[in-house]
C-alpha cells in the first residue's frame, strides 16, 4: 500500500497541512498545538499577581513601573495534540474490490502522518464488533512506519457495531482528544449514535464518511437474492433500473440529512469518494475544516 | 382447434414447463452480496420478492408473453394461409367400407357415403388455385384412386364414382399411404369416415377427421358367424352353424336362408329356409342339420320380415364346404392297439381287421371288397389291387414289394427326406428300433429314410398300387411310445393319397392376409377371380405363387376362385361376419326420430377459416394487455 500511495510529491503536499482542533485540548507533552495549560511557552497569555516562590524571571518589570505592583507574566504552553484515528473495520467497508478499505487506510495514514509531523500524539483504533485493535499513542515522524504496519495488519470482518466499539475506546483513553472516525456509514443502529458516544466521552469528533457508488449498483437486475455481506442475511428482490435509481436518490438524501445534523451539532463532517485522488481528498478535508494549511 | 394450434400449444407447454421448473429452482436467482441490506429493506420503492406468489409473477409474465407469441404465430399462420398462394396438397381419405353404405334414414335412398362425397366436394372447394388434391380410398386395402392433381373437377368425378364396398376399413394403412404423399408441412390430410373411433390416436398434426356418423337408429340384423362342416360318417351330410345379432327394441321375425352357389357364385338352389322370432337385442345361435348336397360354396342370408334396417351388408355370409374323403382301411396281420390308436388321426375312416390267411377279403359273391388302404403287419400275403394302397409296417415274407437285406439291430432314422409329406409334422431322429431289416428298393422307388446306408423306409408303386414299406415293426421300437407315431401314420396317408384338405378354406375377413397352399398348382402364376357375382363379370387378377403358396389380401366379401390354365384349384370365401366392420357398429348412437339435419351435414369446417387469424390476434392483444397490467408495476403500482 505504501508504495502505491506515498511518494515524495505527496509527502511534500501533506506537510503543508495540519490537523485542526477547535477546542483546546490538554496534551501530555510539548508540541505545536496550543494547550489550555499556561506555562513555559513562548506566546504571552496573561498576567497574575506575584506570589512568593514564583520564578522572578517571569516578573514583568514594565508593569511594576506603571502600577508599582509585582506581576508575573504568563505564557501559553505549546503542547501536543492527541489525535485518535478511529477506523471502521466491519465487513461492509471491505466489500467489493476492497477500494473502500484501501481508501480508509490511506486516509488514516495521511492523517497519522500529519499528526506525527506536527509532534502530535497519534493513536489508531481498528473498530471491530467484538474488539478494538489499538495502536498506542505515538509521536514523531519516525513512527510513521509503525502506523503503516498497524494499518496493514487490519482485515475488515464482522458486523458494524461502531457505538459499542467507540465506548471501549473511550473507556481506555485517559486524554480527551480529537477523534477522527473513518467509516462507510453503514451502521444498522445509525452513525449518529456512534457520534453521540464520542461527544459524551468529551472527544472532539470528526466524521469522515467514505462513499462508493458501486454499493448501490448490483451487477444484476431482475429477480435477485441480496445477501448482506456482514450478517449473511438473504432477501429476495425484484430490481429494476428505475428502482435502483430511486434507491440511490434516497441514499443521497439520507447522507445530506446526516451532514445537516452533524453541522447542527458542531461535528465536522466530510464525505470522501473512494475513487478520489489523495490531493482531492485533502482538499475535501480542508474545505470541511478538518485540515488547514 | 386446428392442428397448427395444437402443435404450437404443445411447444408452448413444453417451454412453459421448462421455464417454470427453472424458475422455481432457487439457485436460478442470482445471489448478490451488498454491503448493507438495510438500505434496500428501508426503501419501500424496491420491490420485495419473498412470497412464492410474488416470485411467480415474473415467470407468469414470461409464460403469458410466450402464449402471446404462440397466439400471434397462430394468427399469422392463418393469415398467411389465407392469402399466401403457396402450394398445399389436400389428401382426401374417403372411407368406402361397408358401413358407409348405411342408409341415412330407414326407407331413404341416401347412404352415408353420399354425405361423405358432399363433404369431400366442400373440401375441394376450399382449395386455392395453386393447391392440389389427392384422393385415397380407405377400404381393407387402401389405394390412391387419384394422384396429385389440380383438376378438381376430375377429383369430384372420381369421388362421385366411389361406392361402398363389402369390406373393412384399414385406417392405419390409409394414413400411412397419405403420409407418403407429401411432407407434413405441405399437406393436409382429411379423413372422411363414418366412425372416427377406429382411427389411430397417433395420427399426426396434419390429419383432420371429418366424421359423418351414421344414424344407426333403425334395428339392425347381422350375421356374426357362419360355418359349415361335414358330418363324420354322415354319408355326405353336412351341417351349418350361425350366429345372428339383432339390435332392435321390438320383437322381430327373421328369415334365414341357406343356399348353395355354383362355382361362378350364382345361386344354385335354397338348401334350407327357416323363420325365426327374435326378441329385442337378442343374439341367436342356430344350427341347420342333416343337410345334404354336393360340396361347394354356401351362402347364408338373414333378413328382417318385420320392419326395415339401414345396414344390409352384414346380412349375408359365405362359406365353402370342402370335399371330404372317407378312408376304408384294411389292417392285415396281428392286431395292434398302437396302430388302432394311430389310425384315429385319420379324420374320417372305416377300419377292418383281417388275418393274413383271410386276405384278400371277399363279399358273399366272392368278389373282392374294395379298400382305400391296406396296412400289412407280420407275414405279408400276396397283395391284390382292389385293397388299395399298401402300408407295410415291418412286414416280412416273399410278398413284399421290395427285397429285404441285412438284419439291423439298435438303429434309427439317421437320414430322412425332409421334403416328404410323411415327415411334415415330426422329426424322427430320436426314434430307436430294436431290430429290423434293410430294404432294397426298386429302380423307381424312392428311399424316404435310411439308417446309416441302409434304406429303412421306401415309397414306390407297383401294378397293385402305391406302397410304403417300413423296415421294422413299430412294436419292436420305441416309435409307438412317441407322439410321432400317429403323426407318422397321418403323414403316410398324406404321402400315399395326397393332402386330404384340398379345397378346404375357412372364410376369412376382408383385408385379412391369406396364405393358401396350392400343391396342385404348377409353378408360376394363378388367376384370382372374384368376388363372384353370378352372371356379372368378376374382377380378375394374376397372382404369382410364392413357394407354392397363394398370398393375397382379398378386398371384399364374397367368393373367390383360384384357377390355373382353366383348372379350378380352390374356392375362397370372404365374409364380413365377425369382422370389426360389423361387430363395432354403433347401435342407437343417436336417439330415434332425430336424424342429422341437412344443414348440419352440409356444414364443412374449411381448413382455412376466413376469420380465424383475427381471433388469434385479438386473443394475443388481450393477453398482452393483461400481461402489462398484471406484471409491470408502472401500470399497476
Amino acid at each position: 500500500m505504501s508504495q502505491a500511495v506515498w511518494h515524495e510529491g505527496l509527502l511534500s503536499e501533506l506537510t503543508a497541512f495540519s490537523v485542526v482542533a477547535r477546542r483546546r485540548l490538554a496534551g501530555g507533552a510539548p508540541g505545536e498545538q496550543r494547550s489550555s495549560r499556561l506555562g513555559g511557552g513562548l506566546e504571552f497569555a496573561d498576567h497574575r499577581p506575584y506570589v512568593p516562590g514564583d520564578d522572578i524571571r517571569a516578573l514583568d518589570w514594565n508593569a511594576y513601573r506603571a502600577h508599582r505592583k509585582l506581576f508575573i507574566r504568563q505564557f501559553e504552553e505549546q503542547q501536543d495534540l492527541s489525535i485518535s484515528l478511529l477506523l471502521d473495520c466491519s465487513a461492509s467497508i471491505g466489500f467489493g474490490d476492497g477500494a473502500k478499505f484501501f481508501a480508509a487506510r490511506r486516509l488514516a495514514l495521511a492523517l497519522a502522518y500529519l499528526g506525527l509531523s506536527g509532534l502530535d500524539s497519534v493513536s489508531v483504533h481498528g473498530l471491530f464488533a467484538d474488539r478494538v485493535a489499538t495502536l498506542p499513542p505515538l509521536r514523531g515522524r519516525g513512527r510513521y512506519a509503525a502506523v503503516l504496519a498497524f494499518l496493514d495488519a487490519l482485515t475488515p470482518n464482522g458486523p458494524t457495531e461502531l457505538a459499542r466499539a467507540l465506548s471501549r475506546v473511550a473507556e481506555r483513553s485517559r486524554r480527551r482528544s480529537l477523534a477522527v472516525l473513518i467509516t462507510d456509514g453503514y451502521d444498522p443502529r445509525g452513525i449518529e449514535r456512534a457520534v453521540d458516544v464520542l461527544v459524551g466521552a468529551r472527544f472532539e469528533p470528526i466524521l469522515i464518511e467514505l462513499e462508493d457508488a458501486g454499493d448501490l449498483k448490483p451487477d444484476a437486475s431482475g429477480e435477485v437474492v441480496l445477501v448482506d455481506v456482514e450478517t449473511r442475511e438473504e432477501r429476495g428482490f425484484l430490481l429494476t433500473p428505475g428502482e435502483l435509481a430511486a434507491l440511490r436518490e434516497k441514499a443521497e438524501a439520507r447522507r445530506q440529512e446526516r451532514a445537516r445534523r452533524m453541522r447542527a451539532r458542531g461535528v465536522r463532517y466530510a464525505r470522501v469518494s473512494v475513487r478520489e485522488s489523495v490531493p482531492g481528498i485533502l482538499r475535501t478535508l480542508e474545505s470541511a475544516g478538518v485540515l488547514q494549511r | 382447434m386446428t392442428p397448427s394450434f395444437a402443435w404450437l400449444v404443445g411447444i408452448w407447454g413444453a417451454v412453459a414447463a421448462a421455464l417454470t421448473i427453472l424458475y422455481l429452482i432457487r439457485e436460478q436467482r442470482p445471489r448478490l452480496e451488498v454491503p448493507f441490506l438495510g438500505l434496500f429493506l428501508a426503501d419501500d420503492r424496491v420491490t420485495r420478492r419473498e412470497a412464492l406468489g410474488g416470485r411467480l409473477r415474473r415467470p407468469g409474465s414470461l409464460l403469458l408473453q410466450l402464449l402471446l407469441l404462440a397466439l400471434l404465430g397462430c394468427g399469422l399462420r392463418e393469415c398467411a394461409r389465407r392469402w399466401d398462394p403457396s402450394d398445399e396438397t389436400l389428401v382426401l381419405v374417403i372411407d368406402t367400407s361397408a358401413r358407409t353404405g348405411v342408409l341415412v334414414e330407414p326407407g331413404s335412398e341416401a347412404i352415408v357415403l353420399d354425405q361423405v362425397k358432399h363433404r369431400a366436394a366442400a373440401w375441394l372447394e376450399s382449395l386455392g388455385p395453386s393447391d392440389a388434391a389427392v384422393v385415397i380410398e380407405m377400404s381393407a386395402t387402401p389405394k390412391v384412386v387419384l394422384g396429385r392433381t389440380t383438376d378438381f373437377l376430375l377429383a369430384r368425378r372420381i369421388i362421385e364414382g366411389l361406392r361402398p364396398k363389402k369390406t373393412n376399413a384399414s385406417p392405419e394403412r390409409a394414413l400411412a399411404l397419405a403420409a407418403a404423399i407429401a411432407s407434413p408441412g405441405e399437406k393436409r390430410v382429411v379423413v372422411l369416415t363414418e366412425d372416427p373411433d377406429r382411427l389411430p390416436s397417433e395420427r399426426g398434426n396434419e390429419v383432420v377427421v371429418d366424421a359423418l356418423p351414421s344414424s344407426a337408429n333403425s334395428p339392425n340384423l347381422s350375421v356374426r358367424s357362419f360355418a359349415a362342416r361335414r358330418v363324420r360318417g354322415g354319408a355326405g351330410q353336412f351341417e351349418v352353424t350361425f350366429e345372428l345379432v339383432y339390435s332392435g327394441e321390438s320383437e322381430a321375425r327373421v328369415l334365414v336362408e341357406l343356399e348353395r352357389l355354383d362355382e361362378k357364385g350364382r345361386a344354385a338352389g335354397v338348401l334350407e329356409a327357416q323363420e325365426l322370432r327374435l326378441t329385442p337385442r337378442q343374439t341367436y345361435r342356430g344350427e341347420l342339420r342333416h343337410l345334404t348336397g354336393a360340396p361347394g360354396p354356401l351362402r347364408l342370408e338373414a333378413r328382417l320380415l318385420t320392419g326395415s334396417e339401414t345396414f344390409l351388408a352384414d346380412n349375408e355370409a359365405f362359406a365353402v364346404l370342402a370335399e371330404e374323403r372317407l378312408y376304408k382301411i384294411l389292417c392285415v396281420g396281428p392286431e395292434s392297439l398302437y396302430l388302432d390308436a394311430a389310425l384315429l388321426s385319420v379324420a374320417r375312416s372305416h377300419i377292418t381287421h383281417l388275418s393274413a390267411e383271410a386276405y384278400p377279403p371277399r363279399d358273399a359273391s366272392e368278389n373282392p371288397v374294395l379298400y382305400d388302404l391296406t396296412v400289412f403287419s407280420g407275414e405279408a400275403p400276396m397283395r391284390i389291387r382292389e385293397t388299395g394302397f399298401a402300408l407295410y409296417l415291418g412286414a416280412s415274407g416273399p410278398n413284399l414289394p421290395v427285397l429285404t437285406g441285412t438284419s439291423l439291430k439298435m438303429f434309427g432314422f439317421d437320414e430322412f427326406a425332409r421334403d416328404s409329406r410323411l415327415f411334415r409334422f415330426f422329426d424322427p431322429y430320436e426314434t430307436l428300433a430294436l431290430k429290423g431289416v434293410s430294404l432294397i428298393p426298386g429302380a423307381s422307388d424312392r428311399v424316404l429314410a435310411r439308417s446309416g446306408d441302409n434304406p429303412i423306409l421306401v415309397l414306390g408303386e407297383r401294378p397293385e398300387g402305391r406302397f410304403l414299406a417300413l423296415g421294422f415293426a413299430p412294436e419292436d421300437s420305441d416309435f409307438v411310445l412317441r407322439p410321432a407315431f400317429p403323426l407318422f401314420v397321418r403323414g403316410a396317408f398324406e404321402e400315399l393319397f395326397g393332402p386330404d384338405d384340398e379345397g378346404f378354406v375357412p372364410a376369412v375377413a376382408p383385408g385379412q392376409p391369406l396364405r393358401l397352399a396350392l400343391p396342385e398348382a404348377g409353378p408360376g402364376v394363378v388367376t384370382l377371380r372374384g368376388p363372384l357375382r353370378g352372371a356379372n363379370s368378376s374382377e380378375e387378377r394374376s397372382v404369382t405363387l410364392a413357394s407354392g403358396e397363394l398370398r393375397v389380401e382379398l378386398e371384399e366379401a364374397g367368393l373367390y376362385q383360384v384357377e390355373q390354365s382353366g383348372r379350378s384349384l380352390a374356392l375362397i370365401a370372404v365374409s364380413l361376419s365377425g369382422s370389426d366392420e360389423v361387430t363395432s357398429l354403433r347401435q342407437g348412437s343417436k336417439p330415434p326420430d332425430a336424424p342429422p339435419k341437412a344443414e348440419e351435414l352440409a356444414r364443412v369446417e374449411s381448413p382455412a377459416s376466413e376469420h380465424g387469424y383475427r381471433v388469434w390476434i385479438a386473443l394475443a392483444l388481450a393477453l398482452a394487455l393483461f400481461e402489462f397490467a398484471s406484471f409491470h408495476r408502472r401500470w399497476t403500482a
